[in-house]
């Protein structure tokens, strides 16, 4: 098992490399001049030229990305020209919200897509598949925008229960239930189709395990239904769901830019968006490679979890 | 990407909003603002980059350091005049090269040090001296707005004297403008680059702290010189998404917010418990005209573009009265330089085509337009392209538009246009009716020496007046200067003159106090919530 994760995170090195110099070579081909960027429409070219020197934008295309490769393995992801600060500490700040936004999201997916899964198998053909079988097809093709857009109206602007935008209250905010109150629209925001695609897969897989023969086994037994589904069925259908998960995760960390601008969420995707039109290369590069890193991480977890979970795996 | 993300929701957000307005009750009594009453929330368009005011270069930034900080000069309430701030009076040498400032002597920084002339010294020499040692916590993309400044000198503790290369009347406006006001030595010599994250001024409120992406907040300055601020606390919030500004405004979430949409604001008008303040600035969007080659060379269809062009439905229709309709390369927020005589072109498509034929265009003629997808003052730069297309295409004129992300279009355009294209959008905001011919009329500014004449404009009485009117102290002579220059330009149509920006903030009722101001800059010290 160490061995396999070993192997596993090893294996991360090429694929970060890789990451890297596609990120680096898109932002360097991309039309548009940082330094423009920064300086704005009164730049004389004087300036434009003093500060693409100051930039290293002069320098050979391959220097520059081994300059920042260097620098990126001792830990320096360089300073933002457009926020002027360090990449890292701007990272540092927004990756928190967003793996907290995703995290949300994804606990809401898992036990709601699951849950509306097992029940929808476990009635199969009947009227409680029927009515998850519409909402799930309801979640996965509702436009996400417009279903931000509607709770925030309904339950910000009408109902004044729950805050519009933001992570904490503007003045005097702060702690766990405010930060939950703001958490609730944009994670729902988000889960919905999370949760609709682990629902029909869910249900899906759920349907195969109780066509195997140890349900008939256990049903013979004289198990009750119940100890059958939960007992045996679930756990089984879990570890197939798992990588399934996994990739959900990955989604959800990389996807949430509309929802992030929308609630005014002060996470990663907001800031990427932000960085590549402002031209502010470094800090595009490392936002990438640390969202990266993060996807390539959380699939790892997912297959080191069905390895654990799952011993016909772990076998092979 | 960004556009995309922006507009693709617009029309469902749009539903939205309308049948939240309908749901919504009348009266003042906005629901959900929860907060004292001294505490103003603004909804902004962006995280602030920098509130060093020599650093920054938007609105977005200017709006919270006009706050923090003064400069020797302000501009006089609901004008562009300068009037004394920190300094109490100047004298102007007789040559005009010299400017003697008196400076107040009981104004304190809010990191507690004293202003004096030494302040003023180092903020200029900090600004426009490559060898001073703080220097490199710019850059300051502005400083060419003192470029003229030769020498800051402290003469006593009080005083102060500016020392020009020539006569350069546009100073005192440059000196109102953010890029004037003044820092503390003390602090930027404390946190070097990251001072523009710790900033410390002399104004009626001072720095608390700067949560990214959640708040700057300020507070009332107790040890203000002059009349102490209403609000205990001002909170800035960057709000990018325009939807999120309007939902926040409806919730109670913020008092003020700035730069809505045409829809929103139509929408708001209509409700009792919004105000909509409204207020045109000394910008320009216009068409830049390829004079060089091309079919623009020739002034008569230069003058059929614009005769083609329906303003009045552009404003009214597409910025649904977000702007004005501009008569001249001169804005009319600049009173005292406005000749008030000068009529936009009229719509007159007849008079268009008898000029193009005149111009022996009496076919159909294919022109290329450069526009941006977004930009700072563009406004909607798509949909009026569209506009200008069907306006022109009815005269003959086929408009082949290309659209570019916003830094790339100013790579093409700032380059000029020969080989490029025949016309470019364009739009500046400026504090001086000098600085847009200074820098995009002038023949000497043509993109070769690095001006933004980039339809390459010639005409040597333009020149000499440009040149006259920068050097010339007395303003009624400027300001005739400027008339003649108006009328000049207008005739030779280098550029197509289009609109003015009408800038808007909306309010709750329940805000007093509030005034935009033609220089779109945000003053809060006597608002308040009653």
């Amino acid at each position: 098992m160490n061995g396999y994760i070993l192997r596993r995170l090893l294996q991360l090195i090429p694929v970060l490399f890789g990451i890297s110099l596609v990120v680096f070579l898109i932002m360097a081909l991309l039309p548009g001049d940082p330094a423009l960027a920064i300086l704005g429409p009164y730049a004389t070219p004087e300036s434009l030229a003093s500060l693409r020197n100051e930039l290293g934008l002069e320098e050979p295309l391959w220097r520059r990305f081994f300059i920042w490769l260097g620098n990126v393995l001792q830990g320096d992801l360089g300073r933002s020209v457009a926020l002027q600060r360090p990449v890292v500490e701007e990272i540092g700040e927004r990756i928190g919200p967003t793996l907290l936004l995703a995290a949300a999201a994804l606990a809401l997916s898992v036990v709601l897509g699951l849950g509306a899964g097992v029940v929808a198998a476990a009635h199969r053909r009947r009227w409680q598949d029927q009515v998850l079988t519409f909402l799930v097809l309801l979640g996965i093709s509702v436009p996400q925008f417009w279903l931000a857009l509607l709770l925030i109206l309904v339950f910000a602007v009408w109902l004044h229960w729950l805050p519009v935008s933001g992570m904490f209250s503007v003045y005097a905010g702060g702690g766990l239930i405010d930060l939950l109150q703001h958490l609730l629209l944009p994670a729902i925001s988000l889960a919905v189709v999370a949760t609709g695609v682990l629902a029909r897969l869910s249900r899906g897989a759920m349907l195969e395990e109780l066509s195997q023969d140890y349900v008939r086994m256990a049903r013979a037994k004289g198990l009750t239904e119940r100890q059958v589904l939960y007992k045996h069925a679930f756990l089984n259908m879990l570890g197939r769901m798992v990588p399934v998960i996994g990739l959900q995760a990955g989604f959800l960390l990389g996807g949430a830019v509309y929802i992030e601008t929308v609630f005014q969420w002060p996470g990663m995707g907001r800031m990427l968006v932000d960085a590549i039109s402002s031209r502010d290369l470094l800090l595009v590069q490392g936002g990438v490679l640390v969202l990266a890193s993060a996807y390539v991480l959380v699939n790892l977890l997912a297959d080191v979890l069905q390895h654990a979970l799952d011993p016909r795996i772990r076998r092979r | 990407m960004r556009k995309r993300l922006d507009n693709m929701p617009a029309s469902f957000a749009w539903l939205v909003l309308i049948l939240g307005a309908l749901f919504t009750a009348a009266a003042c009594t906005p629901e959900g603002d929860r907060r004292p009453d001294d505490v103003l929330v603004i909804g902004q368009t962006a995280e602030p980059k920098s509130l060093d005011p020599h650093v920054a270069t938007s609105l977005n930034d200017f709006r919270i350091s006009v706050n923090l900080y003064e400069g020797l000069v302000r501009f006089r309430e609901g004008t562009l005049e300068p009037e004394p701030a920190l300094a109490r009076r100047w004298e102007l040498s007789d040559d005009g090269r010299q400017y003697t400032f008196f400076l107040r002597e009981d104004v304190r920084f809010h990191d507690g040090t004293v202003f004096d002339a030494s302040a003023v010294e180092f903020n200029f020499e900090r600004l426009l001296n490559e060898d001073h040692p703080y220097h490199h916590t710019g850059p300051f993309p502005l400083a060419f707005f003192f470029d003229k400044v030769e020498n800051v000198q402290a003469i006593d503790a009080y005083t102060v004297v500016f020392e020009l290369a020539e006569p350069f009347a546009p100073l005192l406006s440059n000196l109102a403008y953010p890029t004037g006001l003044m820092v503390s030595p003390a602090a930027v010599r404390r946190y070097g680059i990251d001072y523009g994250r710790r900033p410390a001024g002399t104004g009626p409120f001072r720095f608390v702290e700067w949560q990214p992406r959640r708040r700057v907040l300020l507070e009332r300055n107790p040890d203000y010189w002059g009349e102490v601020a209403r609000p205990r606390v001002l909170v800035f919030r960057p709000l990018i998404d325009p939807m999120t500004r309007v939902a926040e405004l409806m919730a109670g979430g913020i008092d003020i917010v700035t730069e809505l949409s045409p829809d929103n604001v139509s929408l708001l008008r209509s409700d009792p418990r919004f105000r909509v303040h409204e207020q045109t600035g000394p910008h320009l969007w216009f068409l830049i005209l390829n004079t060089r080659s091309g079919p623009f060379s020739d002034r008569r269809v230069r003058q059929a573009v614009n005769y083609a062009i329906d303003k009045r439905a552009l404003v009214e229709n597409v910025l649904q009265r977000t702007a004005t309709v501009a008569a001249g390369p001169v804005p009319k927020a600049f009173g005292w330089a406005y000749d008030e005589r000068i009529e936009p072109y009229p719509h007159d498509p007849e008079r268009a085509r008898s000029l193009l034929r005149e111009a022996g265009l009496g076919g159909r003629v294919t022109v290329r337009l450069l526009a941006p997808t977004s930009g700072s003052g563009m406004l909607a730069p798509v949909q009026m392209a569209a506009a200008i297309q069907g306006d022109l295409a009815e005269v003959g004129l086929d408009v082949r538009i290309e659209t570019y992300e916003w830094n790339t279009f100013l790579g093409k355009v700032n380059q000029g246009l020969d080989g490029q294209a025949d016309m470019a959008e364009m739009a500046w905001m400026t504090n001086d009716p000098d600085t847009l011919p200074y820098l995009a009329l002038r023949s000497a500014a043509a993109p070769e020496n690095g001006g933004f004449n980039s339809g390459y404009y010639e005409n040597a009485r333009v020149d000499t007046l440009i040149e006259q009117a920068r050097m010339t102290t007395d303003r009624d002579e400027r300001g005739r200067l400027y008339r003649e220059l108006q009328r000049l330009v207008r005739e030779d149509a280098p550029w197509a003159f289009v609109a003015s920006w009408r800038q808007n903030a909306v309010t709750t009722c329940r805000v007093k106090g509030f005034a935009l101001q033609p220089s779109f800059f945000l003053l809060l010290r006597d608002v308040h919530k009653s």
